[in-house]
């Protein structure tokens, strides 16, 4: 396991040339970068908050899947999933600067995906729905504390807003998002390339 | 082996050749419950051979007549309901719009729409589909794009794509998923020694040429991702559409146009 901070170019080359020094080569990537530096509506985002939110959010994985596809290249292909949002298809009234970014996710997905599939590297997306994370707590924690409210009674509000809007009635787990990501590295998914795949129990139906 | 599987009792409509006859050898590999129909009488000798693996029923039937299908069905699952369902049946007509009648337009949608939704209603209605299935139904990639001929064809796919997002909604809630595999150009595997032969070079190469893999897929190529959706690993994935494809559709057209018509001398490699 290695800690750097990908939002330093300088960061990203270290980081490559020290897993290549020990492993030799690179199968797999996964861009799980990012978050939201900032909240609010787009009024209340300077123009800060936008710039924080790409380099995070998208300039991360451009830097990685630069650094990272000469070794693909090299030891004859590879596979590189980008983490995005059910977000960057359906926006919502808050945080368009972290949607956005999640969107060109999904653009340079394609893009990607095209462009090296002649090196059999294989490029698809992800696209999370709600998901019981840290982040979700993290959010439950600082709402009841701005609001001063309960913590259990934010928690039962705002699981049931969410869950309302979902046809399986429920968060989706961590561990269903890597299995996603793990079939999607795996041989079984050899034929998949240029997919944005949705895990979001049913909300945006994709079909 | 994915013992995520073993036990599932799992329904394939169409399992006698092709992708469904691949899918249900992985099945049985995998120890599910098999139940297999198909129109074709050798659907009988398959399973057969499947029951060296695993417990495997099959029915021979036409899905003209679903609702005999579907009451065969429920007599058949009076054990217990069903963990999975895959639908691999399509109408296989080819004629361009100006051909179309009434008679070819009912037996396409018919076969690739209405069979399953009605099968499905009623395996429902009697409890034969139990909460936390999983329904994968196969499309193509030709359900978004007009074409020159099988007009029926590519309505009807749009139409089951269309089918899968109402039951999501409506099965959702008692935690039934719904999901589509779109698939690109396939060969299957019957067909391989054809495509592959001496004679077909041209046309393989024009055709590979196109697909950013530059290859098509087999059989294995969608039986992976459908077991995937048949598994608790893809819990939380419904209404979904998983494009298996090579990468062939996010080329803008103008890209396809050229590599048809006007690069004819770019080789399989990429390398001109």
């Amino acid at each position: 396991m290695q800690t750097a901070d990908l939002r330093s170019a300088n960061s990203c080359r270290r980081l490559v040339e020290k897993i290549v020094r020990k492993w030799g080569r690179i199968d797999i990537l996964v861009n799980n970068c990012g978050g939201l530096p900032a909240r609010g509506r787009f009024l209340d985002l300077a123009e800060k908050a936008w710039r924080d939110s790409f380099e995070l959010n998208l300039l991360t994985a451009v830097t990685m899947s630069r650094r990272v596809i000469p070794f693909m290249q090299k030891h004859g292909g590879g596979r590189i999933i980008f983490v995005s949002s059910f977000v960057a298809l359906q926006p919502g009234s808050f945080n368009p600067h972290y949607s956005a970014m999640k969107m060109a996710l999904l653009n340079l997905t394609k893009h990607l995906s095209l462009q090296f599939a002649q090196d059999n590297i294989l490029v698809n997306a992800v696209l999370p729905g709600n998901i019981h994370t840290e982040g979700w707590e993290t959010y439950l924690l600082d709402k009841s504390r701005q609001e001063r409210r309960d913590l259990s009674s934010v928690q039962n509000e705002e699981h049931e807003r969410v869950v309302k809007a979902v046809p399986l009635k429920r968060f989706g787990r961590p561990e269903e998002v890597a299995e996603l990501i793990r079939f999607l590295c795996s041989e079984t998914g050899s034929f998949v390339t240029g997919a944005s795949l949705m895990i979001d129990g049913g909300i945006l139906k994709g079909v | 082996m994915d013992k995520g599987l073993k036990g599932k009792r799992i329904l394939v409509l169409g399992a006698a050749n092709g992708i469904g006859r691949s899918l249900a050898l992985d099945l049985a590999r995998r120890k599910a419950d098999l139940f297999l129909l198909d129109i074709d009488k050798k659907l009988t000798v398959f399973c057969q051979r499947l029951n060296r693996y695993t417990r495997c029923q099959g029915y021979v039937c036409d899905l003209a007549d679903h609702a005999q299908v579907a009451d065969r069905l429920v007599f058949l699952l009076a054990k217990g309901g069903l963990d999975g369902i895959v639908y691999v049946v399509r109408g296989r007509q080819k004629y361009p719009y100006s051909d179309l009648d009434e008679k070819k337009w009912k037996k396409d949608l018919g076969l690739t729409v209405e069979a399953i939704l009605y099968i499905i209603q009623r395996l429902w209605k009697e409890k034969k589909i139990n909460s936390y299935a999983s329904i994968v139904l196969l499309s193509s990639v030709l359900s978004q794009y007009a074409g020159a001929e099988s007009i029926s064809y590519h309505m009807s796919k749009s139409a089951l794509e269309s089918m899968c997002r109402y039951l999501t909604v409506e099965m959702g809630i008692h935690h039934i998923r719904t999901n589509i595999l779109q698939l690109g150009h396939f060969v299957k595997d019957e067909f391989k020694e054809r495509f592959y032969s001496k004679e077909n070079t041209a046309y393989r190469f024009w055709l590979e040429r196109v697909q950013p893999l530059r290859r098509v897929g087999h059989n294995v190529d969608a039986v992976g991702p459908i077991t995937f959706l048949l598994s608790d690993q893809s819990a939380f994935m419904t209404g979904q559409t998983m494009c298996v494809d090579g990468g062939l559709t996010i080329q803008e057209p103008s890209k396809l146009v050229r590599d048809f018509l006007l690069e004819p001398r770019v080789k399989l490699d990429g390398k001109k």
